[in-house]
């Protein structure tokens, strides 16, 4: 009996009785909704937090519970990943070669078909000025024997051995290289020399220049008609000094190969060129 | 005076944070992993049964009423009546643990069994008073067995949580609230 004379289960119970009449008498006249909105919009904060805690369990519960397929899924995107590095850095290779190639469009478009294959340079041989240069193309890739090799710059020499994956190119240092020239300008035709003392120096000279030639220095000298193995027009170097003969009457012109020969890393070897004016034959070095 | 005061009002207002949390959890996140159909948890009513049992009447009084609001506002259909069965709920909890010179806890487990049986009864009567005629054993099955059997598992659970919540009233020397008042 003391538990129901009790003041607060009297006093909870008008409160509990108060609010079930309330809420009811709410509910009848048709604004039950009322008490409920606020309490609900008390609630919906830590509604919301939980909501998004449970979300993250479920989250993680999915992820253990998938372990498996995640683990294969995994493997299978980190080869996907290598594979993409690889395709990508291939790609870079190819853009860098590409760039180079564009270059040569202006050689290109002397000839009705012209192709070329690019290489790394492996070795260079001794000595203080370089009469070889071993590249890292060989049969395999198309390359024979008597083939030009340039850069973007111009000539450097020609494909004087060939294994099946390397070939060795004598560069126009070749004391008995001589390369059928002419100077752009005036015209004049001659021949490439490299004295050892020269080619010390990084130097050229072209011989057999006419006494009267009108030659200027700056003058671009390039590659004649003359001969089966240089396209015509590939650039030598350019003039830095011009002496007339001792013993001929004629002058010898000193030039500055156009190709840094120093920093020398890629060039390409010609594989097969037709110059536009005797299109009907096709020329393979 | 002043500090009996003060610990009770931490209670309180623990215990205010607490119902609306077990609230929060009630409807939004134990409803992602425990199916309805096999368990449904009345988190606020073992509260509310730990409270009147480990703080005496007015905790479980008052939170009951507090919760049939909370428990009426997210789930009810109107007609209110969770706020009076709480708190009655609460109340019996502390006149049982009371009455019945046993183990606190055991006393604590009876009669929140007993309460949930009687949470179960009240789903009933609020299933039939909103959805006129529906198959009694159906309500069984899918209102009144999964509120017992999760009610069940979460009652022994609430019970330390009682205790936390009404720890700084305990510690009042005279050890009740009734007395405050």
């Amino acid at each position: 009996m003391k538990y129901i004379k009790n003041k607060i289960f009297i006093v909870s119970l008008t409160l509990a009785l108060s609010a079930v009449v309330m809420f009811s008498v709410f509910y009848f006249m048709g604004i039950g909704n009322l008490p409920a909105s606020a309490v609900q919009a008390a609630l919906a904060p830590f509604q919301k937090m939980f909501t998004a805690v449970g979300e993250s369990i479920q989250g993680y519960s999915i992820y253990f519970s998938n372990m498996k397929a995640l683990y294969e899924e995994n493997q299978a995107l980190k080869e996907r990943i290598e594979q993409l590095e690889r395709d990508r850095h291939e790609a870079e290779l190819a853009v860098g070669e590409n760039a180079a190639l564009r270059d040569y469009l202006g050689i290109r478009d002397r000839y009705e078909s012209f192709s070329a294959v690019g290489a790394q340079v492996l070795g260079r041989s001794d000595g203080t000025y370089l009469q070889y240069i071993t590249l890292d193309k060989g049969s395999a890739s198309g390359i024979k024997e008597n083939m030009p090799v340039i850069t973007k710059n111009g000539l450097v020499g020609y494909v004087c051995d060939v294994s099946i994956n390397s070939c060795r190119v004598s560069t126009i240092f070749q004391y008995d290289m001589g390369v059928g020239v002419y100077v752009q300008g005036s015209g004049e035709v001659g021949l490439t020399d490299c004295p050892y003392k020269m080619g010390e120096m990084g130097l050229l000279r072209v011989i057999y220049l006419p006494e009267d030639a009108t030659i200027e220095i700056g003058d671009r000298v390039v590659t004649g008609d003359l001969g089966d193995i240089y396209p015509s027009g590939l650039t030598v170097g350019h003039v830095i000094e011009i002496l007339p003969d001792t013993y001929n009457r004629t002058l010898t012109a000193t030039i500055r190969p156009a190709v840094d020969f120093d920093s020398l890393k890629q060039v390409y070897v010609i594989t097969g060129f037709v110059e536009k004016q005797q299109s009907d034959e096709a020329v393979e070095p | 005076m002043k500090q009996k005061i003060a610990l009770c009002s931490l209670s309180v207002i623990l215990c205010a944070i607490c119902g609306i949390l077990l609230c929060a959890a009630q409807t939004s996140l134990l409803p992602m992993f425990v199916s309805d159909s096999i368990f449904v948890l009345d988190l606020l009513l073992c509260l509310t049964v730990a409270l009147g049992a480990c703080g005496g009447p007015a905790f479980g009084a008052f939170f009951g009423i507090y919760a049939g609001i909370l428990a009426d506002s997210t789930g009810g259909f109107g007609i209110s009546i969770l706020p009076l069965f709480y708190m009655l709920c609460g109340y019996l909890a502390y006149v049982a643990a009371d009455l019945i010179p046993y183990k606190k806890f055991l006393v604590y487990l009876a009669t929140g069994a007993i309460l949930i049986l009687g949470r179960a009864v009240v789903a009933v009567i609020y299933v039939m008073l909103s959805s006129g005629s529906v198959a009694i054993l159906d309500v069984i099955r899918y209102v009144c067995i999964p509120l017992i059997l999760g009610s069940a598992l979460a009652l022994p659970a609430a019970y330390p949580l009682g205790l936390l919540l009404t720890l700084p009233v305990r510690k009042i020397k005279h050890d009740s609230i009734d007395k405050i008042m």
